[in-house]
C-alpha cells in the first residue's frame, strides 16, 4: 500500500516537472508574436534570422474578430515580444489572450509589449464625445493606419528599436535590417533612382510638406517612379469603400472616399443606405468600389449591377490575397489593382 | 503529444469550467428530457442573449470626454509636419536615435477595458432579468387544457427573442459578430474568477435542488398524477424554470449557447440508453460528460480547433457511438 502511494506520488512529480519543463524549451531566437500578419511581415523583415515570428490572426479574416484557438495562448506563452496594432483594434481579444497566456514578459507596459502605433500618423481622431450610436468609432483614431507606407516605415522603426532593447547584442544587425527595409520601401514608393539621388527620408519629408513637385522640376532630377508615379494620374479620383479602412491609403495617394457601404463603421449595409450609395455613385460617376476580400460581396454586387461601378477586392493584410506575401507586395497589390481599375 | 503537453496549462481553467457546467446541467438535462421540453435551454439562453443586447443598447457611451482628454495627453497626436521634420533629420543619423525611446506604452486599452467592465455588470443583470422573465412565461405557458402545446411556447420565446436581438444588434457596431460569439462562446478564455463564481452559484442551486428533489422529480415524471395529488405545479414550475434561468445565464455567458445545450441534453440522452433509474442515469450522464470533456479539449488542443465547437462535435460523436453500443447490447440481451 505504501509502495503504491509512493509510486503515484513519483508519477505526479514526473508529470508536474514535465509540465513546467516544456515551455522553457525552444530555440535561442527571439520569439515575436504579432496580432496581424502585416506586423508579422514587418517584424520578419526587421528581425531577420535573429527572430521567429508568429501572427495570431490570418490575413483572410476580419482583424477586429478572431475565433479562440488554443495555439494563440501557446504562442503568447512562448513570446519574448508581443506586438499589437493598437488604437484599440484588438480590444476584443488582446486582453483575453494576454491574461490566458500568463506570460509576465509580455504584459502591457513591459519591454516585451509593443504598441506599433507609437508615433504613427493617425487620422480621424475624434474630437468630441463618442457613443455606440455612431458605430465602431475608435477613440484614439482610425486603427487601419498600417496601409499608409509612411506608417509602415514607422512600424519598422518601432519594432527595430524594441528588438534592439530586448537583444542589445544584435543591436547593429537590427539597425541595418530596419534601414534596408525602409530603403526598399522608399524605393518602391518613389522609384530607386530618385531615392539614390535624394535619399528616402528627405523625399518623405518633401512629400509631407507638399514640396515634392518643386524638387522633381529641378533640372537633372530623375523621374518619379514607384507607387507614387503609378497612382499619380489618379489623384482626386473618387471611390466608395466597404469599411472605413482605406482612409490612410486614400490620404497618402490623394484619392477621395466619398461614401462607405457600411452606414456607420462596423454596421452592415442597410437597404436605405445602399440606395443612397447607388444615387451618389450615379450622380458623381464613381468608378471604383474598394473592399477587403473577407466582406460579403452581396451588397457591392447589387450596387455594381445598378451603377456599373467596378468592385475591386484588395487585401490590406498580408496573406489576404495570394499576391500579398509580405508588407511591400501587399501595398504593391493594392496599387496595381486600383490603378488598373481606375484606368479602365 | 508535445503539443498536448504544451497546451495543458491553458486548458486547466476551461476543463474545470466544463466539469462545473456538467455537474448541474446533466442533472437538469435529465429533467428536461423527462418533461419533453428539450429546447427550453435554447429559449432561456436566447432570452439571456437578448438581455445582453439590450444592455449594449442601453449603455451607449463608449468614451466620455474626460477619457478622450486623458488619451490625448498621453499620446500626443503626430502631425505630418512633425513627421517631416523627423524624417529630414533621419538622413544625418541613419536610424532614429534622434527620436527618444519614450515608454509611452501606457495602458490605454485598459482604460477602455475598465469602461467595458462596468457594463459587464449591467449586461449580466439584464441577461438575468430577461431569462427570469422568460422562465415566468414558460411556467405559466403550461396551460392545463394544452390548447397551445408547451413546446410551441418554448419555440415562440426562442424565435421572438432571437429576432429582437437581431433588431437591436443591427444598430450596434459588429453586432453580427457579437451574436455569433454568443452562440459559439469562448470557453477557452474563461478565467479562474469566472469559474469560482459559477461554482458558488451552482453549489447554491445544487443544494436547493437536492433539498426539494422529490417534488421536481414527481412533476417531471408525471404532471397529471402530480396535479391530482394536489401539488401546486405552477409554483414548482416557477422555481424550476427560475433556477434553470439562473444556471443558463451563467453558463451561456462563459461557454456559449451550443456548448451549454450539448452539456444539458447529450449526456442525459446517452445515459437514458443504458440506465433506467434516475440515480443511475445521473451517474452515467456525469461520466459521459466528464469523458467527452477530456476528449473534446484534447482534440481542440491537438488539431488546434476552436474549443467550443470541438466539444460539441465530440458530444455528437459520443451520442452516435453510444446509440450503436446500446443497440448492440440490447440485441445480445435479446438473444440470451
Amino acid at each position: 500500500m505504501l509502495a503504491r502511494t509512493n509510486r503515484s506520488r513519483f508519477l505526479l512529480v514526473v508529470w508536474v516537472t514535465a509540465l513546467l519543463a516544456v515551455p522553457v524549451q525552444g530555440s535561442d531566437k527571439l520569439q515575436v508574436v504579432t496580432t496581424t500578419t502585416d506586423l508579422a511581415a514587418i517584424a520578419r523583415a526587421v528581425g531577420g534570422d535573429k527572430v521567429e515570428v508568429t501572427a495570431i490572426a490570418t490575413g483572410y479574416e476580419d482583424p477586429h474578430f478572431i475565433a479562440a484557438k488554443p495555439s494563440y495562448m501557446m504562442a503568447a506563452r512562448r513570446a519574448d515580444l508581443w506586438v499589437r496594432v493598437g488604437l484599440e483594434l484588438e480590444i476584443g481579444y488582446e486582453e483575453l489572450i494576454l491574461d490566458g497566456a500568463r506570460n509576465a514578459r509580455i504584459r502591457v507596459s513591459t519591454p516585451g509589449h509593443l504598441d506599433a502605433s507609437e508615433g504613427v500618423l493617425r487620422l480621424e481622431v475624434p474630437t468630441q464625445k463618442i457613443d455606440r450610436s455612431m458605430g465602431d468609432i475608435h477613440p484614439l483614431g482610425n486603427p487601419h493606419y498600417w496601409i499608409d507606407p509612411l506608417n509602415g516605415r514607422i512600424i519598422a522603426k518601432n519594432i527595430g528599436q524594441r528588438l534592439e532593447r530586448l537583444a542589445p547584442e544584435h543591436a547593429e544587425y537590427f539597425r541595418e535590417q530596419t534601414a534596408s527595409f525602409q530603403r526598399e520601401l522608399d524605393e518602391r514608393m518613389f522609384g530607386p533612382q530618385l531615392v539614390a539621388k535624394t535619399g528616402g527620408g528627405k523625399l518623405w519629408a518633401l512629400l509631407l510638406r507638399g514640396q515634392l513637385d518643386r524638387i522633381l522640376q529641378e533640372p537633372g532630377q530623375p523621374a518619379l517612379g514607384g507607387w507614387l508615379a503609378t497612382m499619380r494620374p489618379h489623384v482626386g479620383q473618387k471611390m466608395v469603400t466597404y469599411h472605413r479602412s482605406w482612409s490612410y491609403f486614400a490620404h497618402r495617394f490623394g484619392l477621395v472616399v466619398i461614401e462607405e457601404l457600411e452606414p456607420k463603421p462596423g454596421i452592415p449595409p442597410s437597404p436605405g443606405h445602399v440606395a443612397d450609395v447607388v444615387e451618389r455613385v450615379n450622380a458623381e460617376a464613381v468608378k471604383v468600389l474598394l473592399m477587403e476580400p473577407f466582406y460579403s460581396r452581396k451588397a457591392p454586387e447589387l450596387i455594381a449591377s445598378e451603377t456599373g461601378i467596378s468592385v475591386v477586392e484588395c487585401a490590406n493584410l498580408v496573406g489576404g490575397q495570394t499576391e500579398a506575401t509580405d508588407y511591400l507586395t501587399m501595398i504593391d497589390n493594392i496599387v496595381k489593382r486600383l490603378s488598373t481599375a481606375f484606368t479602365q | 503529444m508535445d503539443r498536448l503537453l504544451d497546451t495543458l496549462p491553458f486548458l486547466a481553467a476551461p476543463f474545470v469550467a466544463c466539469l462545473v457546467i456538467a455537474s448541474l446541467h446533466c442533472y437538469m438535462g435529465l429533467h428536461v428530457i423527462k418533461r419533453g421540453v428539450i429546447f427550453v435551454d435554447l429559449a432561456l439562453a436566447q432570452a439571456a442573449a437578448l438581455g445582453a443586447a439590450v444592455a449594449l443598447a442601453m449603455a451607449p457611451v463608449v468614451c466620455s470626454e474626460s477619457h478622450l482628454h486623458h488619451a490625448d495627453t498621453r499620446t500626443p497626436l503626430v502631425t505630418e509636419a512633425h513627421l517631416a521634420a523627423q524624417l529630414n533629420l533621419e538622413e544625418d543619423t541613419p536610424t532614429a536615435e534622434a527620436v527618444s525611446d519614450k515608454e509611452s506604452v501606457v495602458s490605454r486599452a485598459h482604460d477602455h477595458a475598465a469602461h467595458e467592465h462596468e457594463h459587464a455588470y449591467l449586461g449580466y443583470g439584464m441577461s438575468l432579468f430577461f431569462a427570469l422573465l422568460a422562465a415566468l412565461l414558460l411556467s405559466f405557458g403550461r396551460l392545463r387544457d394544452e390548447r397551445i402545446p408547451h413546446e410551441a411556447v418554448i419555440g415562440i420565446i426562442f424565435v421572438v427573442c432571437a429576432a429582437l436581438s437581431v433588431l437591436i444588434l443591427s444598430k450596434a457596431p459588429h453586432g453580427h459578430e457579437k451574436m455569433e460569439a454568443m452562440l459559439v462562446g469562448s470557453i477557452l478564455f474563461v478565467s479562474w474568477q469566472q469559474v469560482v463564481a459559477m461554482l458558488l452559484l451552482y453549489l447554491i442551486l445544487g443544494v436547493f435542488h437536492f433539498v426539494v428533489r422529490r417534488h421536481f422529480l414527481e412533476i417531471s415524471q408525471n404532471v397529471a398524477s402530480a396535479e391530482r395529488t394536489g401539488k401546486r405545479v405552477r409554483l414548482w414550475d416557477c422555481l424550476f424554470y427560475g433556477s434553470f434561468a439562473l444556471m443558463v445565464t451563467q453558463s451561456v455567458s462563459i461557454a456559449g449557447v451550443f456548448v451549454v445545450f450539448s452539456y444539458l441534453i447529450i449526456p442525459g440522452a446517452c445515459a437514458s440508453l443504458f440506465a433506467d433509474s434516475f440515480r443511475a442515469q445521473l451517474v452515467a450522464a456525469w461520466a459521459v460528460a466528464a469523458g467527452t470533456t477530456v476528449f473534446g479539449l484534447a482534440f481542440s488542443a491537438l488539431a488546434d480547433m476552436p474549443t467550443g465547437s470541438s466539444l460539441v462535435s465530440c458530444f455528437g460523436a459520443v451520442l452516435v457511438l453510444s446509440a450503436i453500443a446500446g443497440a448492440f447490447i440490447r440485441k445480445r440481451g435479446d438473444r440470451t
